[in-house]
């Protein structure tokens, strides 16, 4: 019985321990990240990087971006109009308390969650792949920084794009949001898109969630990527570490930078 | 995956249910009793159900998309990392694609 209890105890330490250690590891390389954009081309950072991961990163998730959002709009409007025509009946107000909603929440939560599934899982794919194959190590052998080289320029690509796709996708959100309730439910669109009820402190609210799941994506991702071992095996589990990480970190900074501003200035 | 991803909507459900009335109990000053009379009087079996639905579908096109990328996967680790990649994409765009003809259908 005592040893049950004992290896039990064991067991959840080691786990405590383990979790300690990565949260340790994961904050150590968002550092060396930012050093890494101290340093700028000392370190190793080739020349084009940004630019090569601002394309990886944004241009091509536009399309990905796009369709997901689009439908997350129609498909929320048309629940959203349904429950209200089951408790008021007036849908003049679904539009603006949409928008409000889209800036301050939507717009920029659920485009960070489909960017930590398509580029988390790039990131980590990649950066595993080179783990794997000692390209890490080679990296290294010649002189590199593997933090300033590799997660870096994806840093900063990351946090651009994740601002601008947010925009983007919550303009086709809302677009599609509107067309959805024009043609489901004869919203007369000018109704529907009427801009009053976004506050200044929604849009900031907005970016600053944006900027920040920018940042945490790649440096999830690629953590996971670069604590990849074994084979294809490996890189797979990184790459699923690499997706629920990312996707966790996004709704955990959501729920704090919600809360902190909800403390601090108000609802938005 | 099906029979998964609909017990786990289910769970899912009951713990954002708790999850809305912790928060209205804490920011909001809503007893648990009111929150969960209005659960009682305004949530039905259709309400549930469509939720069922929709897990009836993705659980079926996730297994898919996935298992077809996995098994014409090619080369190597890298091809690993591409298809898993790849895979996660289909299946986000399948869930998107389908929660909306799921809606549409069920109504």
């Amino acid at each position: 019985m005592a040893g049950v209890v004992h290896r039990k105890l064991r067991a959840i330490g080691a786990t405590a321990v383990g979790a300690a250690a990565a949260a340790r590891d994961l904050w150590l390389l968002y550092l060396g990240a930012i050093a890494g954009l101290v340093r700028g081309r000392r370190g190793g950072r080739p020349k084009g990087a940004f630019a090569a991961q601002l394309f990886a990163i944004g241009n091509q998730s536009l399309v990905f971006i796009a369709v997901t959002l689009g439908f997350i709009g129609l498909v929320m409007i048309y629940q959203a109009c349904q429950q209200f025509n089951r408790v008021t009946g007036d849908l003049s107000q679904v539009g603006s308390q949409f928008l409000k909603l889209a800036v301050s929440d939507f717009a920029p939560t659920l485009t960070a969650m489909m960017l930590a599934t398509r580029v988390g899982a790039g990131i980590a794919a990649e950066i595993g792949s080179m783990k794997v194959t000692e390209q890490i190590d080679a990296l290294r052998m010649s002189g590199v920084l593997p933090v300033d080289y590799l997660i870096t320029p994806r840093l900063m690509a990351s946090i651009v794009m994740t601002i601008a796709l947010s925009i983007l996708g919550g303009a086709i959100m809302y677009v599609a949001g509107g067309l959805t309730a024009y043609y489901w439910f004869d919203v007369n669109p000018r109704i529907f898109f009427d801009l009053s009820a976004v506050t200044p402190v929604a849009v900031v609210l907005g970016l600053l969630k944006a900027a920040s799941y920018g940042a945490a994506i790649p440096i999830v991702a690629g953590f996971a990527g670069l604590r990849a071992r074994g084979s294809s095996e490996g890189v797979g589990k990184a790459t699923t570490a690499a997706v629920i990480g990312g996707s966790f970190a996004v709704i955990l900074l959501d729920f704090v930078i919600s809360a902190t501003s909800l403390v601090l200035v108000g609802p938005p | 995956m099906i029979v998964c991803l609909v017990a786990l909507t289910i769970i899912g459900d009951l713990v954002a249910l708790v999850g809305a009335a912790i928060v209205a109990r804490g920011v909001l000053d809503i007893e648990f009793s009111t929150m969960f009379y209005s659960f009682a009087d305004n949530l039905g079996t259709d309400d549930v159900l469509h939720g069922v639905y929709k897990a009836l579908a993705f659980g079926t096109a996730i297994a898919l998309t996935s298992c077809h990328f996995g098994v014409s996967v090619r080369g190597g680790a890298v091809g690993v990392g591409r298809a898993v990649n790849a895979a996660v994409v289909a299946a986000a765009v399948s869930i998107m694609l389908l929660d909306f003809f799921v809606t549409f259908l069920v109504g």
